[in-house]
């Protein structure tokens, strides 16, 4: 365990440090620098840099700061906490268009005026609004300026965390002193990434090398493809709207596909609290009459169709309706509220803005009337339930009624009105484009976070220059290393009396 | 006997999970025998997951539907990592079986609390809940170390238990992201509940961030891991009754 040398620092203020920041910050241009040897040298010390450059020094600074980055963050936080406060509109629903409208309308039923107050200040769409766009552009381009600080070695900049020094008194003269140093360095895996010579002083700023080094900067390097990806669905993307369908129902699947879906089967296993262990869709896309190709698709199960990808958003209830007389022969049926093409067997239906659905039965003088309910605790049924109610039609007399909590009939006088529980899905189609950079994207900042923590950036800071007798090294490294072994283990191989 | 399907069945792997947890913090504190403790407290642990697991895969139990379910994961989670990152502890083991087994014994008097309307299913959405427990236990732990002064904390041991956790709920966000995208095409629109997981992971990032880059140490440091724990733990137990009483999970 090393004692403390230094009282605890914040930034870069001693002499050591202006003369290391001086040092390394007055070079000429990298273009001016002998590629591939890293040397730079010095030009006079306190020079004046010009406006331009101290400008440039301080932005660069300013943007891969800590404080930068607690800020974006902090900024981030405040968005997605009011996102999970605030009812948010799906990027899918255009502003003006009636899917929002719809949704607009369902938002204020439940809220009341406050809905338009928020709408009016664009907090019913935090996510898609200017400003959250921009705060994602900050934050890509600073983690692009810290991706290069990490990897680019000359892209150094003084330190802003606390440091702590370590000086050591050594006999030997300032090359060998150097020479040891490099051996150190080599030992525990760093190399350095700049130097430079002022007044007879060596200066230079140690990090990892290897992999080690690069892997921490692969999550802001997957940060980058993870927000491109959404300018490219947002862009190049296409999203169909949701397609309801009931058993043997065709729909279109969006007017720029030229197809259409009709779902021809289902499959799926109930659990006892009502949710579904399991449930897959047969669907057939069909262009025209043809049938283009069968697929199954199920919850986080899509199917794929020539750069279409189909998605299951949801199921809900739905029946299927006939009628017999006593004789056994079928009754064709109308749907009131829909297509009222008479049918001998009618699939109808029931979502979030229709529950109640309406059919007339001519031959019959009959108008049944289906209610669903999600459960209906009143009448014990835990359930889905449907409330059948049969009408005389020429005077709208109650004929029958009853309560359904599975599959059966109704009867009223010598008609039966027959209803089988049945299921709908909700489907979409979409074509995503940006998926695979934003997977590539999210797969890079998941291994860059991985060599956070396993391999963490490390910097070290040192000079050495001679005295009378021998020569001292300083070093300088964030103040959590201190007691970190790669450091103890540099100062042990470098050292051979340490000053108390 | 009962069956696997049977729900009575994971009682009779919790239950005894939540006896030996106790037993480990019984060893630990008064019969003060280290490595006894560690393997019961592993062994009760191990067997509260395994029921919890077996719940889940039979009747579709999850921690973001079942609050005690939740409680009794971060218990076990906390228990596996006392005995993985403090195995030369005593007082914390025993702290860490206490948690575990009366967590366990919480799931046990009370599992039929359910938050309605909480369907999310499939293999990425339980792996989201697995390793946002398991950041929610490492972070309790890290915590309890952090301010109880016996333990002896110091600013290392904050620093990467920040930094693990983070790493925890990345791969939690990851999994929901992959399972948003299996399920509606979506990866980036996760819904109220997952905005809240995503504030938990912004929050747990700012604590790492000032941690390991801006010198917090001492006081800030343990101050920045209780709140990001409180942070974490509300979101896990709240988010989603708190999205219910709002109404935000129809629209």
């Amino acid at each position: 365990m090393l004692p403390r040398m230094a009282p605890r620092a914040r930034a870069l203020t001693t002499r050591f440090r202006r003369d290391i920041i001086s040092a390394l910050a007055s070079e000429p241009p990298p273009s001016v620098l002998e590629r591939g040897s890293g040397r730079m040298t010095f030009i006079q010390p306190g020079a004046a840099t010009n406006a331009i450059q101290r400008v440039a020094n301080a932005a660069w600074r300013l943007a891969i700061s800590p404080r930068t980055a607690l800020a974006t963050l902090a900024l981030l936080l405040v968005a997605t906490v009011l996102g999970g406060l605030l009812p948010q509109a799906s990027p899918a629903l255009e502003r003006g268009s009636s899917q929002y409208d719809a949704w607009l309308g369902e938002a204020r039923s439940q809220y009341g005026a406050s809905v338009d107050v928020l709408e009016s200040l664009g907090l019913l769409g935090v996510f898609s609004s200017r400003l959250f766009r921009l705060l994602l552009a900050l934050a890509s381009g600073a983690s692009l300026l810290r991706m290069l600080h990490l990897w680019v070695p000359s892209w150094v900049s003084p330190c802003h965390f606390p440091v702590e020094r370590h000086s050591l008194s050594l006999r030997c003269d300032s090359e060998e002193t150097w020479q040891r140093v490099m051996r150190a360095l080599a030992a525990t895996g760093q190399r350095l990434a700049r130097h430079a010579e002022a007044r007879g002083v060596r200066y230079a700023v140690a990090r990892r090398k290897g992999p080690e080094r690069w892997v921490p900067g692969l999550f802001y390097l997957g940060l980058l493809p993870l927000l491109l990806a959404s300018v490219v669905e947002h862009q190049w993307g296409w999203a169909g709207p949701p397609v309801e369908l009931a058993l043997g129902e065709t729909q279109s699947l969006g007017r720029s596909t030229g197809l259409a879906v009709r779902l021809d089967q289902i499959a799926f296993v109930p659990r006892d609290d009502g949710t579904m262990q399991r449930f897959d869709s047969l669907v057939l896309l069909l262009r025209g009459a043809r049938m283009e190709k069968r697929v199954v698709v199920g919850p986080g199960k899509p199917a794929a169709y020539r750069g279409l990808r189909l998605y299951q958003l949801g199921v809900g209830p739905s029946v299927q309706v006939c009628a017999h007389t006593a004789e056994g022969n079928a009754l064709r049926i109308k749907d009131m509220l829909g297509d009222p093409t008479p049918q001998r067997a009618l699939r109808l239906r029931f979502s979030g803005q229709q529950q109640e659905q309406l059919l007339a039965i001519p031959e019959a003088d009959l108008v049944v009337r289906l209610l669903h309910y999600p459960s209906l605790q009143t009448q014990g049924i835990q359930g889905r339930a449907l409330h059948v109610q049969i009408n005389r039609a020429s005077d709208g007399h109650l004929l029958a009624e009853e309560y359904l909590a599975d599959s059966g009939q109704v009867g009223a006088g010598d008609t039966s009105v027959r209803v089988v529980f049945e299921y709908c899905v909700t489907l979409r189609a979409k074509r995503e484009p940006g998926l695979f950079l934003a997977a590539a994207g999210g797969l890079l900042m998941l291994v860059g976070m991985v060599g956070f923590v396993v391999c963490p950036p490390r910097e070290l800071w040192l000079s050495v220059r001679s005295r009378r007798r021998g020569s001292v090294c300083e070093l300088e490294v964030a103040e959590s290393d201190i007691q970190a072994q790669w450091f103890l283990g540099l100062v042990s191989e470098i050292a051979e009396v340490s000053d108390g | 006997m009962a069956s696997l399907a049977d729900p009575a069945w994971p009682g009779l792997l919790v239950g005894p999970g939540a006896l030996l947890a106790l037993m480990a913090t019984v060893v630990a504190w008064w019969v003060r025998r280290g490595p006894l403790s560690r393997w019961l407290l592993t062994a009760g642990c191990l067997l509260g997951t395994a029921g919890s697991v077996s719940m889940g895969v039979q009747s579709g139990w999850r921690p973001s539907n079942r609050p005690t379910l939740a409680l009794a994961a971060t218990g076990m989670a906390m228990g596996l990592w006392g005995v993985a990152l403090c195995g030369q502890n005593r007082r914390v083991q025993g702290l860490a079986g206490l948690v575990a087994g009366v967590a366990m014994g919480t799931f046990l008097v009370a599992p039929d609390v359910v938050v309605p309307g909480v369907q999310d299913g499939g293999l990425w959405f339980a792996l989201d809940e697995v390793f946002f427990v398991l950041a929610c236990g490492l972070l309790l732990l890290g915590s309890i170390c952090v301010a109880v002064p016996t333990f002896r904390p110091n600013d290392a041991g904050a620093r990467w238990v920040l930094a693990l956790g983070l790493l925890l709920q990345t791969m939690a966000l990851g999994s929901r992201a992959v399972g948003v995208q299996l399920a509606w095409g979506a990866y980036w629109w996760w819904g109220p509940v997952g905005c809240w997981r995503l504030a938990a992971w912004l929050s747990t990032a700012i604590a790492a961030l000032g941690v390991w880059q801006m010198g917090w140490a001492g006081r800030p440091a343990q101050i920045a891991m209780l709140v990001v724990t409180v942070v974490l733990l509300l979101v896990l137990l709240g988010s989603a009754p708190l999205v219910r009483w709002l109404g935000l999970g129809g629209l």
